[in-house]
């Protein structure tokens, strides 16, 4: 390697850190993004179920760089006063410093919260699953369940991510079967293990941002390209074509057009993830 | 975060020079009470206090009720809640999920006056013993500080447990009816007594006081001192932590203020009650 | 059609009520309602800003959601982001650096529609404190229902019997860019677009009604100064 070669390379580098917007402008006019994607792919993802055993139900997600674990655990509990067939479900996103220096230790960031606040959202509002299925006696006993998603790498995208990882461990969820005994004591019998929850749709969310100069569209987002754009599209649809969730803010550039870009985006994403889904439940 | 600004020398000098001769900055005497403006929003149990006219204090208090288990070492008790947590809207000193001391000592009078003087009967909220009690809470939100937080509170939150009214139930054997508002009349809660809160800032070791202190009286005070005080004249909770120490007849003295003060404002909150009823039954 | 509250047509929206400057501590405030639905704004800044959150280029914007009955949780979180994601670029940030803009919402009553009502107050409790702003956000919520109708501003009630809800916010250039969308439910992308339609129409309404309240407020001003 002769010395120039080395300045360059060095260069570059610190080009990137010194002016970053001025570093990706560059990328983009030339249709590419630094990682060498085109503006409208995503990351290659790939998914493992059962990941942990001890859990009742597991699975890890890889987008990219961004590697999420989801597991689920399942306690017994009372259900509320007002809701005697009703099980729980909690859905809970950690980003600890582990995955990012971004990240502080301590309670939940705000980041955290939203993601597991939007989880839970469409969870309830988009008739996903049914929180009767997981009732062991009216009003007395019920399953509920603790989904922790946790972020073992970040580069960006979460919420496509955890949601992933939480679909793919409800599917793998599997519970012992259980019976209030006379003395209201619940007895579970691990020897027979039933798949109590039925997903009546498959939620698939992409995410996109939008960049002000010059104005373009990017899928799948990693941790950089989130820093430098402020405006983002998170679009979560199911394998039907309905949509269940979108949020659009930050930036003042989004028309009617681009959000009609953007679903057919979503809607191809869908599609392809729901084929790897199935394809990784088969095995 | 924000920090409240010092008063400066001038400005103290001005204020201690002017009570030595038995005025107060805003015009009133020594132990005059602000002026205190009730209203009434459309809802039972939502009340706003204004302390004052113009740079005033100004506290609404919400009260809500809902079916809950109860405590298991108190099966036929209801459950009385405060949420005392003062936003940075009352001042930009105030910050969230970090409770001042000034913040701490605000909600600590306030359940100590209301709560533990059992102004609120707790038993007669009990519907099934051991299974369904009523859950009453009491949301403080605090709008403006000029001065004396806790006495605003303290009105708002009696006045709001006065005017609320809670659904009423029937009891068959183990069912339980709770009738919608439309209905059925809905029952006031059933209050022993009013205790009233009164606080007073020292000046001069001692030897000057004023009632209803102003934002720049509590911050150049050397002691302080609330009393909560009933119509009966029983004392519900004093509170003095810190300050200068005070002699035994200043205390006598303060607490003859805090009769007449609580006498007159008592009278003030049953006729704003007495007035807004007839303006609700005329409708 | 008639509707729960009284309202004949689906593309009305509940009377509008604002008033400004009504707190003394803040900066700026303003409470707007959409019928019953009430909030409560204050608006402090430019201020002093905590090292940790100070940013070398702009003022930092900081949004906190007070509910009307009992402590945060998360969904105020994700109401506290929206919000901030949806004031933040119409206000000119760039001009106070390392400062800090700081948003209270003290939502006072509930009847639907907080997240569209917040942003209204929160445009004009900026308004009041006087920020370099460069457009001024209004949002306005709809849902269709399980019948398939789409209704503007619905009620708690409504909200009940909603398939899906949908919330956008849009600025006042002469374009009304959007600047939120917050939609849930499950919906197709020709109702999204109608939602979309429906309340850019019925925003533009509460734009102007933004704009009368500011226009006889400072008329009034005027008027006392001079007869002062």
């Amino acid at each position: 390697m002769t010395e120039n070669q080395v300045a360059s390379s060095f260069s570059f580098k610190i080009f990137e850190r010194i002016k970053p917007d001025e570093y990706f402008r560059r990328f983009i006019e030339e249709n590419v993004r630094p990682d060498g994607r085109a503006l409208h792919t995503f990351r290659p993802t790939s998914i493992r179920q059962g990941a942990i055993t001890t859990a009742n139900g597991s699975a890890m997600v890889r987008i990219g760089g961004t590697t999420v674990v989801c597991g689920i655990k399942a306690e017994v509990a009372e259900p509320r006063v007002d809701r005697p067939k009703d099980g729980f479900l909690v859905p809970n996103v950690e980003l600890s410093p582990i995955c990012s220096a971004n990240f502080r230790p301590g309670p939940p960031s705000e980041q955290a919260q939203v993601n597991a606040e939007i989880i839970n959202q469409v969870l309830i509002n988009c008739d996903i699953v049914d929180l009767s299925e997981l009732c062991i006696d009216e009003g007395k006993a019920v399953w509920s369940l603790y989904a922790d998603i946790v972020c073992i790498n970040y580069d960006g995208n979460i919420l496509d991510a955890s949601f992933l990882a939480l679909l793919c461990a409800l599917k793998d969820l599997s519970l012992p079967t259980a019976e209030v005994l006379p003395s209201s004591i619940v007895q579970a019998n691990s020897s027979m293990m039933i798949k109590p929850l039925k997903l009546r749709r498959l939620p698939i969310s992409s995410t996109f941002c939008i960049f002000a100069n010059p104005k373009v569209t990017l899928s799948d987002p990693t941790d950089s390209e989130e820093n430098l754009s402020k405006e983002t599209v998170s679009i979560i649809l199911d394998t039907d074509g309905k949509i269940l969730y979108v949020h659009k803010s930050g930036g003042a550039m989004c028309d009617a057009e681009m959000m009609k870009s953007c679903f057919s985006r979503a809607n191809e994403r869908a599609a392809e993830l729901n084929e790897l889904i199935e394809r990784t439940s088969s095995q | 975060m924000v920090r409240e600004a010092e008063p400066s020398l001038n400005e103290k000098q001005f204020v201690l020079r002017a009570l030595k001769d038995g005025l107060r900055t805003d015009g009133r005497r020594p132990y005059d009470f602000r002026s205190i403006q009730i209203s009434f929003l459309s809802e039972y149990g939502h009340v706003q206090i204004q302390l004052g006219r113009t740079r005033v204090t100004r506290v609404s208090a919400k009260v809500t009720a809902e079916v809950v288990r109860p405590r298991p070492d108190k099966p036929t008790e209801g459950l009385l809640l405060f949420n005392t947590e003062i936003s940075p809207m009352a001042s930009p000193a105030f910050e969230i999920g970090r409770p001042s001391e000034e913040e701490v000592l605000i909600s600590r009078t306030i359940e100590k006056a209301l709560r533990r003087s059992r102004a609120v009967d707790t038993e007669g909220l009990c519907i099934v013993a051991g299974e369904k009690v009523w859950s009453i809470r009491v949301d403080l939100h605090f709008f403006d500080h000029e001065g004396n937080l806790v006495d605003c509170a303290s009105i708002a939150a009696i006045t709001a447990l006065l005017h609320f009214r809670r659904p009423d139930v029937t009891v068959i054997g183990e069912e339980v009816t709770i009738h919608p508002m439309d209905q059925r009349n809905p029952v006031p809660l059933s209050v022993h007594h009013i205790p009233i809160c009164v606080s007073f800032s020292f000046f001069a070791d001692g030897e000057l006081l004023v009632v209803d202190p102003s934002i720049i009286e509590e911050q150049i005070r050397e002691g302080d001192m609330t009393i909560a005080m009933n119509i009966h004249k029983e004392i519900c909770a004093l509170s003095k932590a810190g300050g200068i120490p005070l002699e035994m007849d200043q205390i006598i003295r303060c607490s003859k203020i805090a009769t007449t003060k609580t006498a007159e404002i008592t009278e003030l909150i049953q006729k704003a009650l007495a007035d807004d009823k007839a303006q609700r039954q005329s409708k | 059609m008639k509707r729960s509250d009284g309202r004949t047509e689906p593309s009305q929206l509940r009377a509008f009520a604002a008033s400004q400057s009504l707190l003394n501590r803040a900066d700026g405030s303003a409470k707007f309602s959409f019928g019953e639905s009430t909030v409560i704004a204050s608006v402090v800044g430019p201020a002093e800003v905590k090292i940790r959150d100070e940013k070398m280029d702009e003022a930092t914007v900081e949004v906190i959601v007070r509910p009307a009955v009992g402590f945060p949780s998360t969904k105020d979180k994700l109401l506290e982001r929206a919000l901030r994601q949806t004031v933040e670029p119409t206000i000119l940030a760039g001009m106070m650096p390392r400062t800090l803009i700081q948003i209270v919402v003290q939502i006072v009553q509930e009847d639907g529609n907080m997240l569209s009502t917040a942003v209204n107050a929160i445009s004009l409790a900026m308004l009041d404190a006087g920020l370099p702003m460069n457009s001024l956000a209004a949002a306005v919520s709809a849902i269709i229902d399980q019948e398939g109708n789409l209704l503007l501003d619905p009620n708690s009630k409504e909200l009940e019997n909603a398939s899906s809800v949908h919330t956008f916010a849009f600025d006042n250039t002469t374009s009304y860019n959007l600047l939120l969308s917050h939609c849930i439910g499950t919906y197709s992308q020709e109702q999204y677009l109608d939602c979309l339609d429906a309340c850019k129409h019925a925003s533009e309404r509460v734009h102007s009604f933004i704009r009368t309240a500011v226009e006889k407020r400072i008329e009034k001003e005027y008027q006392q100064l001079q007869s002062s």
